[in-house]
């Protein structure tokens, strides 16, 4: 098979694991694990306010 | 409004720290990225009123009748042109199918989820083999992980802010994600666009209101399940169960059947589904007076004011 960007995987970055990463790791797990628990039941918001009914695209805020 | 849809309006809120996450670390890249504005027909003096529609958009999701239907195959074997706008979830079997920019040059996908996992469904070497040809729409609050493969292959990105609240009201999510936007290259910021929740709403809305394509054809955007699917074998039912704190009963009461009678079938909807078909009905019937909606999946919950059903192969007969 030939090398492409795709399937070339690069070695992992061996981090050298002290006390701050450690608990900086164990923050980001607990993030992602709580945002993943939580699990909105839709994928995005439906925008739908009143008034704004006909707006789909608005190119200055 | 129901109640149905405000609950889940809600709790999709709720992913809100994750998408603020994901839009401060593509920062540096969208801010020298191309807008999705860049891409409008809608400049100088083409406005909605007074726009004239020339070409057809094909939507590709991934609903069952897309496969039941063998619509893959079809589209595959078809000889026109048409701008082929494809859900993040179907871009490399769509590609694999024989659907790619050496047959169809006008060639987009959307990606408006936040999770990590959509990085998947471009990781592929055919996606690199098309990179230089395919336009990828992006949410700014995708996920880095989606903006960084992107980037790895040289695909073309085109960033747009999902509306998200009322842009009238002070501390407004989209107005301070338009402002953060702002830079040299685009100093009015990233234009917003309405997402519809979902990456297939979203790319009937690109197709339309950013491209000005009409018709709009859809393919596996089914939006429910055929009435005969178990309820524990729908696609959302763990999540729901997760969500609901494994109330068996809530989660099956938030299920219910509707008659198609565009093409006179049952349509089993879950909560999420009927979510999603409540937010479309409602954009459609907003939308200008020269563009043509048609369902092609055969099936499916999309149907009602301003919607026209069709047979995928017959609509490609008559457009020819």
């Amino acid at each position: 098979m030939p090398i492409t960007k795709a399937n070339y995987k690069l070695p992992e970055h061996e981090i050298n694991v002290n006390e701050k990463i450690k608990k900086h790791l164990e923050r980001k797990k607990f993030e992602d694990e709580s945002i993943r628990e939580r699990g909105a039941t839709g994928s995005f918001m439906i925008f739908r306010e009143e008034g704004l009914e006909d707006v789909f695209v608005v190119d200055e805020l | 409004m129901s109640n149905n849809f405000e609950e889940l309006q809600k709790s999709t809120f709720s992913l809100m720290d994750m998408w603020l996450k994901n839009f401060a670390r593509n920062l540096p890249y969208i801010l020298e990225g191309n807008n999705i504005k860049d891409l409008s027909v809608f400049q100088n003096e083409i406005t909605y009123n007074n726009h004239n529609p020339t070409r057809t958009s094909i939507i590709i999701g991934k609903g069952p009748s897309v496969y039941e239907k063998n619509h893959l195959e079809i589209l595959s074997a078809n000889k026109e042109n048409n701008t082929i706008v494809c859900s993040d979830i179907m871009l490399i079997e769509t590609l694999k199918k024989g659907i790619t920019p050496d047959k169809f040059d006008d060639f987009y996908v959307l990606t408006v989820d936040g999770e990590d996992e959509q990085v998947e469904f471009y990781d592929d070497p055919i996606v690199e083999e098309y990179s230089n040809r395919i336009k990828v729409i992006l949410s700014t609050c995708t996920s880095p992980k989606v903006t960084k493969v992107c980037k790895k292959f040289g695909l073309n990105v085109f960033w747009f802010n999902p509306l998200i609240d009322d842009f009238r009201k002070e501390g407004s999510f989209s107005k301070i994600m338009n402002i953060m936007t702002r830079s040299e290259n685009n100093p009015k910021g990233i234009s917003s666009l309405q997402t519809g929740g979902n990456v297939a709403s979203n790319s009937w809305v690109f197709s339309w209101a950013i491209l000005g394509r009409s018709p709009i054809v859809l393919i596996g955007v089914d939006f429910g399940y055929p009435a005969s699917t178990s309820i524990e074998e729908t696609q959302h039912y763990q999540h729901l169960l997760k969500c609901y704190n494994n109330d068996v009963d809530r989660v099956k009461n938030g299920h219910r059947i509707i008659h198609n009678k565009d093409f006179d079938c049952d349509v089993l909807l879950d909560p999420i589904y009927d979510y999603y078909r409540e937010g479309f009905c409602n954009m459609v019937i907003h939308t200008p007076k020269w563009l043509r909606t048609i369902n092609a999946t055969e099936g499916g919950s999309l149907f009602g004011e301003n919607i026209e059903t069709m047979k995928f192969s017959e609509f490609l007969k008559i457009n020819k």
